[in-house]
């Protein structure tokens, strides 16, 4: 495409008053642009009409607009098929800066030639469209969560496959003798409605189920999984757009909690135990069959114990409450005891807490549990310390139950097996405890394997209630990366994204950095180790770009040459000018509106900063680094996300990433004698704008120290 | 670590408890909003909180010889704030009620006064014995001239039996609450006691007879008027009624009706008004809800207080008016009245003045009133 | 994501987390939706907060996301100062009438911030809980989405004054402007109004509103936060000192049938992570934390037991029933018993937090559908309901993530009212 470049200047919000247009326009016109205009509300009707006329009368088809920050006035500057660059001449520097001052002069006139150096080298994405995308959405297990999935899935109108391991559907809902109530008043017990919940799904003429049948291979990527399911009847292949992974959890092992007398005495049983038995008829004690007229439940047995399950299950409170109710609806006579750490029933089931407890017969306290052992007759003895009856207690039962936890079923087996490139399951699931949990407090359906949502027990311990509405949002989102990559485009968090990186692998090195990086593990290898593209899988963060050393990984908007441009674009004073200039790189997502929120606070801060706005931290390449210091920058700043346990890198990887490269990048300028700290990162939330000037002024200070870039000039 | 103190929760006494006004004690969840906003516990093992959990877990013997029981003076701070509903105030009155029954002596009587399936028994044995009595020393027809209900029935013989019947009444409370003082010596030990008994109930004295402690309620301080009127009412009839056997009849021998501008004659009668209005308070409170819960033992003795004034008082009016045809039915009811006051002295409601009293000094030795507390400090 | 073809209309009401969620969900599978948020800007209570537990990451990142997820889809249109009048129809053809009140500053506006610097007049900010005040015109919130100014009809002066439109360059205000009423169709409705904080006040035993120093949770967001009325500052209303001790009770309100017989949630977890505010500001701070039981479901457990092992946190069980002022200096005095020691305690702090739970939005004013609601005035959900959801805190008290998966459930619900049609 032919370029016929267009710069708009706005003069407006104080922009004309801290620069010297002139001067600035002048620079723009030898910029090589068709057309140059300044105006003094360019996102008035009347400004953005100048743009527009321009784009249908003159055929101008790139656009640099150097005005506000590209956070806000979107709708004003939306000019179809057109390549717009925004530069931020108000939040960056009009804001932050001292007025008609020389250093705020150089830093517009900078950051305007980088805009049109940028944009002259983007181009416009074209979406990668996959052919015969599949509406079909594979649900890994058939419990309360997967059936939920899949019919939620059917009643919008997709199809789903659906793999249950066990040779019945249902799960552990299906061996339950009663329900916690689900609906306000929450007051009585409710008989389980998961045969309701199976024949829907068997009868529906959408859902195709596998029962005794497992998954044993998913390849390809969203829009066409390949997936092989191990059936009865042997394997059988089918493809899928999305998955949905609702494998549940199992009971944690119980003979790991030999202080609580499991495996010694008979009648200590499980919770899961408890409710089959209920299920099947009176309770009793397994020792002689004897009718169990007082049971104890043990709260936490092995939950909140950094021996056991260092997280709380979160139902097993609820649990013990619904047991003991029925121990006293079964037998009128008998006694239940729950001694907790604390009654955990957060939200509305507190009412359901108020209503079970109003009961003669159920006793309640808080304690630690320190030792069962035998009574007479086939008794067990409960002691119990710190209790709220002012003393140590102890109690003689007939049957004890533990309300052991929920372990997820990803702890020791990937479920999915995929045949990707980094492995067969979630990643890095040990910071949940072995759930397939998300990182995001605010989008709990983010995965690292695009396309494939967890929901229900496996994800977090839930109860069947909360069971059933993540299902119904996990749902929702294969959905939605099915009709996404119909169209091309990238799912959360850079939604509607329809550029891709494009690889140009005659020059690979096959060094599989690009493979290995990929959060999302978007790309697989050949025999040889040449990445291989799953367009659909990938986010668009631009982390392979980041690592890729022969520089082959690039997007139509966001390359390499683009930013390396933009990079070149700056002018760079002479030493003796005594004006250092830094270039910082901020992740876009965060670091640059932390930047526009210091401006719109007015914080001043120094002006010989040059800010590129990156997808992520992680898609900053090192040749940008070496260009800049061959440049005569004399520092770099990299500002992006935490990383660590809690990271907040929407990405995942990318700030941890961009700092284990920048250990190697400071090595090598180690070994070219300069100082390594000329590169710095730093982690800034968006909320830490304040803190901004200061963070400057303490790196410009240290830089300050080392002096001058020695390469500058050559 | 104290020793592990086996549990058995004991059914059948939460069942009693719940009859008795408890039937709110399953709804607390512990958090102890009650033993703050009382104005009557210690900071020590703060009430009602610990009794409440006692309660849910049938520790009946924990309960009875639980002298923080009876510092509570159900003012209902503790249920107002509640936030279950679990109205500590009531629970704790249950627990005092269930005390008139468990160390009731004979234990039978116990039972007997404790629920509304005895009541034709309790009332139908005075009745009889009455009804035998007038037949053997009285006359239900009114003879002409003076109105004088020492006609009815002999002086004499109502003295006897009614005295009788006080001594062994003072003599089964005396039992009971030696029982009760020994239940809270043998669970709270003697060697934390401070001082003893007499003195410790002298020093409280001036407290209760000031009220002092209704004083302190927020939630219900009405309850303090009505609590003083039939307290005092009491007092005085008591008093009355002592001067006008012990003095008037066997010492100086004079004999009834008294003209009414005689002295005790009025005491008398500002007694009776002093019950009527005091039970009258405690009636409206009732109904308003600032005395939350009312059981059988609040009821009976509410009747029975009006009873006592309204038949007191109507026998008198009756005479002066001289209503010849109702006068021994009324009479007859107020000797009723009195009798149930009597006999059923140490196991109806009424005999909380012995146990608060006994369970105060306890405490006062236990230091565990506000009042030792603060001379402690 | 076919933008040719019209799936359907989706009205969500109520921008908060949920409503931002559910509306930009269901329009990225390629419905378009309608937000109408009653505030001038979107967010919601979430954008109150300082940080989210149990990352301790600001939640203004997660709404960025979600705001650049807006920019980038023309199918979600948002109405602020907006509130739903009526609704009626049924599932996959409702008619729906929103006021839209008078922002009083139209599009023109850049936020240049000359506006503020004429206006004479002061307004206490409730952003902030009246800790601090703005302008009659002002910004809701450094970080608003709209980044657009407002006037305060109440506290404007009118024409009479007009130095703000003298001061506007780009015309952008327009002291004329009345409120309008918009209509439009939909297919489906999800109503996700949220919550407000309980009123402290209600509950006469804490102080609040009586004993200086004693504040809400919800003003300790804003007290810690960098755009707060303390620039992040943690200091006390009565004389901005630093506090050194500070009493969190738990439960102030919730789990209480005089007040809010639910559980609120959030609200150990909140207490917990505010602590961390304290302490990171004053690593000296005593921290007192009393509660009935300590709520941290699922992994949350990591959070409480990295706080509990902070030796300057002492955690209590036992509800503080009683706030007094000290005699002597005024302080707040919290009572309470420690249970599992038995005994009263007095303790006297710099500061108290209450606690306070979250009370439907729908406890005053109802939606105007036929949603059946519980004694507070939660929306009772109803299994078998099409065409009509509620989703977030309007039916049930939760946190973040549940609200953003319940949220993300009601879109799907909604998007399957359309499909049946």
């Amino acid at each position: 495409m032919e370029k016929k470049l267009g710069i708009y200047i706005c003069t407006g919000c104080s922009i004309g008053d801290a620069l010297d247009i002139e001067k600035l326009t002048a620079l723009a016109g030898t910029q090589g642009a068709a057309v140059v205009k300044t105006h003094e509300f360019l996102c008035g009707d009347e400004g953005a009409k100048v743009i527009e006329n321009d784009i249908s009368e003159e055929g101008i088809n790139t656009v640099v607009i150097a005005a506000c920050s590209q956070r806000v006035n979107f709708d004003v500057f939306n000019y179809p098929d057109t390549i717009i660059e925004r530069v931020n001449l108000r939040e960056h520097v009009a804001w932050s800066h001292t007025p008609n001052d020389e250093d705020t002069q150089m830093l517009a006139e900078d950051y305007l030639r980088m805009g049109v150096a940028k944009a002259k080298r983007m181009e416009l994405p074209e979406p990668h469209i996959e052919e015969d995308i599949s509406r079909t959405v594979l649900v890994i297990g058939g419990g309360i969560s997967g059936l939920t999935a899949a019919l939620e899935v059917a009643k919008t109108g997709y199809d789903a496959v659906l793999v249950e391991k066990e040779a019945e559907l249902g799960g552990f809902m299906n061996k339950m003798h009663k329900v916690i109530p689900r609906r306000y008043p929450f007051a009585k017990l409710e008989d389980p409605s998961i045969g309701a919940v199976i024949s829907e799904v068997t009868g529906d003429p959408n859902i195709k189920v596998y029962t005794s049948s497992q998954v044993e291979k998913v390849e390809g990527q969203p829009g066409k999984f390949k997936v092989t399911i191990a059936s009865p009847q042997g394997a059988v292949e089918t493809v899928a757009g999305a998955v949905i992974m609702a494998s549940g959890w199992k009971p944690y092992d119980a003979n790991k909690l030999d202080n609580y007398g499991f495996g010694q005495f008979p009648n200590v049983i499980t919770n899961v135990m408890m409710e089959e038995m209920a299920k099947n008829g009176p309770i009793t004690r397994p020792s002689d069959g004897a009718p169990a007229k007082s049971v104890a439940f043990i709260q936490c047995a092995g939950q909140r114990d950094e021996e056991h399950l260092p997280y709380c299950s979160s139902v097993c409170c609820l649990g013990s409450l619904k047991q003991a109710t029925y121990v006293r609806e079964k037998d009128a006579n008998a006694k239940a005891y729950i001694f907790y750490k604390d009654m955990r029933t957060p939200g509305q089931y507190e009412l359901f807490y108020k209503s079970a407890q109003d009961d003669e017969g159920i006793f309640l306290t808080k304690g630690n549990v320190t030792s069962v052992g035998e009574g007479d007759g086939n008794s067990l003895i409960v002691e119990v310390e710190d209790t709220l009856l002012g003393e140590p207690v102890k109690v003689s039962v007939d049957l004890l139950v533990l309300a052991t936890g929920m372990v997820p079923t990803t702890v020791d087996d990937p479920v999915l097996n995929l045949a990707y490139r980094q492995g067969p399951g979630l990643p890095d699931l040990e910071l949940y405890n072995g759930f397939a949990d998300s990182n995001f407090i605010c989008f709990p359906y983010e995965s690292r394997r695009t396309g494939v949502f967890p929901t229900g027990a496996v994800k977090m311990p839930l109860s069947g209630a909360e069971s059933i509405e993540d299902a119904t949002g996990a749902a929702l989102k294969a959905i939605q990366v099915i009709e996404s990559v119909a169209v091309g485009k990238a799912v959360h968090p850079r939604s509607g994204d329809s550029s891709y990186p494009e690889f140009f692998l005659q020059r690979c090195t096959q060094c599989k950095r690009c493979t290995e990086e990929c959060p999302f593990g978007t790309l697989d290898e050949d025999e040889k180790g040449t990445p291989q593209p799953n367009p659909n899988r990938c986010r668009r963060c631009a982390i392979c770009l980041g690592a890729c050393p022969e520089r082959i990984i690039n997007f139509k908007n966001y390359s390499i040459d683009i930013l390396a441009s933009a990079i070149k674009a700056i002018d760079v004073p002479e030493e003796e000018a005594n004006k250092p200039r830094v270039i910082a790189f901020v992740c876009e997502n965060d670091a640059y509106p932390a930047f526009d929120m210091a401006g719109i606070n007015r914080l001043q801060y120094n002006p010989n900063v040059r800010m590129i706005p990156v997808r992520c931290l992680g898609s900053v390449n090192t040749v940008w680094i070496a260009d800049s210091l061959s440049a005569g920058i004399d520092g770099i700043m990299m500002i992006g996300c935490k990383y660590g346990d809690d990271y907040q890198c929407h990405f995942a990887k990318g700030s941890e990433l961009a700092n284990y490269r920048m250990e190697k990048v400071q090595e090598t300028l180690n070994r070219l004698v300069l100082e390594s700290d000329r590169v710095k990162i730093l982690q800034l939330a968006i909320d830490d704008y304040d803190k901004l000037p200061s963070i400057i002024d303490e790196y410009m200070e240290q830089l300050d120290g080392f002096g001058p870039n020695p390469y500058k000039g050559f | 670590m104290s020793e592990h103190h086996i549990v058995e929760p004991d059914l059948r006494f939460i069942k009693d408890m719940k009859r008795a006004g408890g039937d709110s004690m399953k709804k607390c969840f512990q958090c102890a909003t009650c033993s703050v906003v009382c104005n009557l516990t210690p900071d020590d093992s703060p009430f009602p909180r610990k009794e409440m959990i006692w309660a849910q877990w049938g520790q009946k013997d924990r309960l009875l010889s639980d002298p923080d029981v009876w510092l509570c003076h159900q003012c209902n701070d503790c249920s107002k704030n509640c936030p279950r509903g679990a109205k500590p105030g009531d629970v704790l009155g249950a627990v005092r009620n269930m005390s008139f029954q468990h160390f009731a002596f004979p234990r039978f009587m116990g039972t007997w006064l404790s629920r509304p399936a005895y009541l034709p028994l309790v009332l139908g044995i005075p009745f009889a014995l009455l009804w035998i009595l007038i037949g053997m020393y009285g006359n239900w027809t009114v003879p002409e001239g003076e109105l004088k209900y020492s006609n009815f029935l002999s002086v004499v013989a109502i003295e006897g039996i009614y005295i009788t019947l006080l001594f062994l009444a003072v003599f089964a409370l005396g039992v009971s609450i030696n029982r009760f003082w020994k239940t809270m010596v043998h669970y709270h030990g003697e060697k934390g006691l401070m001082g003893a008994p007499v003195p410790s109930l002298l020093s409280i004295l001036p407290g209760i007879l000031a009220h002092r402690r209704f004083k302190e309620c927020d939630e219900s301080k009405d309850r303090y008027w009505g609590h003083l009127g039939i307290f005092y009412g009491f007092l005085g009839a008591a008093t009355t009624t002592g001067i006008f056997t012990v003095v008037y009849y066997y010492g100086l021998g004079i004999h009834s009706p008294y003209p009414m501008s005689h002295p005790v004659k009025m005491l008398g009668n500002v007694s009776a008004l002093s019950l009527l209005v005091g039970a009258f308070i405690v009636t409206v409170n009732r109904f308003k809800g600032t005395e939350k819960k009312s059981g059988y033992y609040d009821w009976s003795l509410i009747i029975l207080v009006f009873g006592l004034g309204l038949t007191g008082w109507a026998t008198q009016f009756i005479r002066l008016a001289d209503m010849r045809s109702i006068a021994y039915p009324v009479y007859f009811l107020h000797l009723l009245f009195v009798f149930y006051l009597f006999a059923y002295l140490p196991y109806s409601k009424m005999a909380h003045l012995a146990y608060r009293s006994v369970g105060m000094v306890f405490a006062r030795q236990a230091q565990r009133d506000l009042v030792s507390q603060e001379e402690i400090a | 994501m076919s933008e040719e073809k019209n799936l359907g209309s989706i009205l969500v009401v109520g921008g908060g987390i949920s409503g931002l969620t559910t509306a930009i969900e269901a329009a990225e599978v390629g419905y378009d939706v309608y937000l109408v948020e009653k505030n001038p800007y979107l967010g919601g209570r979430v954008a109150q907060l300082n940080k989210y537990f149990p990352k301790l990451c600001p939640p203004a990142c997660g709404l960025e996301i979600n705001f650049q997820r807006i920019r980038k889809n023309p199918k979600v249109k948002y109405l602020t100062m907006a509130e739903v009048e009526s609704i009626s129809g049924q599932p996959g053809d409702y008619d729906v009438t929103v006021k839209v009140k008078a922002r009083k500053v139209n599009e023109n506006c850049t936020a240049c911030n000359a506006c503020v610097e004429a206006c004479p007049v002061d307004r206490l900010n409730d952003f902030n809980f009246d800790m601090d005040s703005t302008k009659a015109v002002y910004l809701p919130h450094q970080m608003a989405f709209p980044m657009r100014y407002v006037i305060d009809e109440k506290a404007c002066k009118g024409s009479s004054c007009a130095k703000c439109v003298e001061a506007c360059k780009y015309d952008a205000i327009d002291l004329e402007m009345k409120a309008d009423t918009v209509n439009f169709k939909v297919g489906s409705v999800v109503w996700a109004t949220g919550w407000q904080p309980y009123d402290a006040a209600q509950i006469d035993t804490l102080g609040y509103g009586k004993v200086p120093n004693v504040v809400t949770n919800m003003m300790m967001e804003r007290l810690a936060s960098g755009n707060g009325p303390t620039g992040g500052q943690i200091q006390r209303p009565s004389d901005g000192k630093v506090p050194e001790t500070i009493a969190f009770v738990q439960c102030a309100g919730s789990r209480d049938e005089n007040h809010l017989a639910y559980c609120s949630y959030i609200c150990c977890m909140a207490s917990l992570k505010q602590a961390t505010y304290i302490l990171e500001q004053n690593p000296e701070a005593k921290v007192y934390i009393y509660y009935i039981d300590l709520r941290t479901p699922g992994r949350y457990e990591k959070f409480l037991k990295n706080i509990e092992a902070n030796p300057n946190v002492v955690m209590t069980k036992g509800k503080v029933a009683n706030i007094t002022s000290d005699p002597e200096s005024g302080d707040p005095v919290v009572v309470v018993e420690d249970i599992l020691a038995g005994g009263l305690i007095r303790q006297k702090v710099d500061m108290v937090v209450l606690a306070t739970g979250m009370q439907p939005s729908t406890a005053g004013k109802k939606a105007p559908l036929d949603f059946k609601y519980d004694e507070h005035g939660l929306i009772l959900e109803d299994p078998q309901a099409v065409g009509v959801y509620a989703t977030g805190c309007a039916k049930n008290p939760v946190d973040v993530t549940s609200g953003v998966k319940d949220a993300t459930g009601a879109a799907l619900k909604a998007i399957q009212t359309m499909v049946r049609r």
